[in-house]
């Protein structure tokens, strides 16, 4: 038999015999998945949006063409604007409703992501200088550094 | 740090993620915390502790009790 302490602990709502709230997803939970929610839909609009705004005649069904079609500017700005406001609230959000365990995961995955930018950038650019490396790519090291950001992320927080 | 959060689970029957649906933090937070991969806040060994009905360091090792604490 629980005690009322035990019954009301964590998110002080109520629990069941198997611990689960009676409401389903704690606040935290909420606003963590609902965040995330957030993100994958607005994602879907901006792509759905930028898709629609392809070159006529182009073969739309190609989704990598995506990136390389060519948008008006009142566009570009509606969409660069939608994306920083939008995105800023829902990853402040985010990382509200994360549990500690998580928020230390994106900060080990973060600092590794980091100092891979300002270690490959600098290097990439003296190099290329000499003409050992071809000219600096910041689409290669922004890609790079986001792969080590998601595996190390992955690694602390499931492993 | 070591714990004897997974014996104090288990004596309750409970699994990781109904442990985790009381803490209010992820199943993975649990496990983490019960492998020693994780040490878990001062909030949350509280937390933990009430949970239980034990003191903090009934619940984990303090393995510098006892020796140089530098």
């Amino acid at each position: 038999m629980m005690n009322l302490q035990e019954a009301t602990m964590g998110d002080g709502q109520p629990k069941n015999d198997r611990g689960a709230s009676k409401f389903s997803l704690s606040r935290r939970q909420k606003q963590y998945w609902g965040s995330l929610v957030a993100a994958a839909a607005l994602g879907l609009l901006m792509g759905w949006f930028l898709d629609s705004t392809d070159a006529p005649g182009k073969d739309s069904k190609d989704i990598f063409d995506l990136s390389l079609a060519i948008i008006s500017k009142s566009s570009a700005i509606s969409i660069s604007a939608l994306y920083l406001i939008s995105f800023i609230i829902i990853f402040t959000l985010y990382h509200k409703g994360m549990d500690e365990q998580e928020e230390r995961a994106y900060l080990i995955a973060n600092t590794a992501s980091w100092y891979f930018i300002i270690l490959s950038a600098p290097i990439w650019w003296i190099l290329s200088r000499s003409g050992i490396a071809p000219p600096v790519d910041p689409m290669t090291i922004a890609t790079v550094s986001f792969v080590i950001n998601i595996s190390v992320w992955a690694w602390k927080k499931f492993f | 740090m070591k714990n004897r959060l997974k014996v104090l689970r288990a004596e309750r029957d409970w699994s990781q993620a109904e442990l985790a649906g009381r803490l209010d933090v992820s199943r993975q937070a649990v496990n983490a915390i019960e492998t020693g991969k994780y040490d878990p806040s001062l909030p949350l060994a509280f937390k933990i502790g009430r949970l239980f009905d034990r003191k903090i360091e009934e619940i984990f090792d303090d393995e510098f009790a006892g020796g140089d604490n530098g």
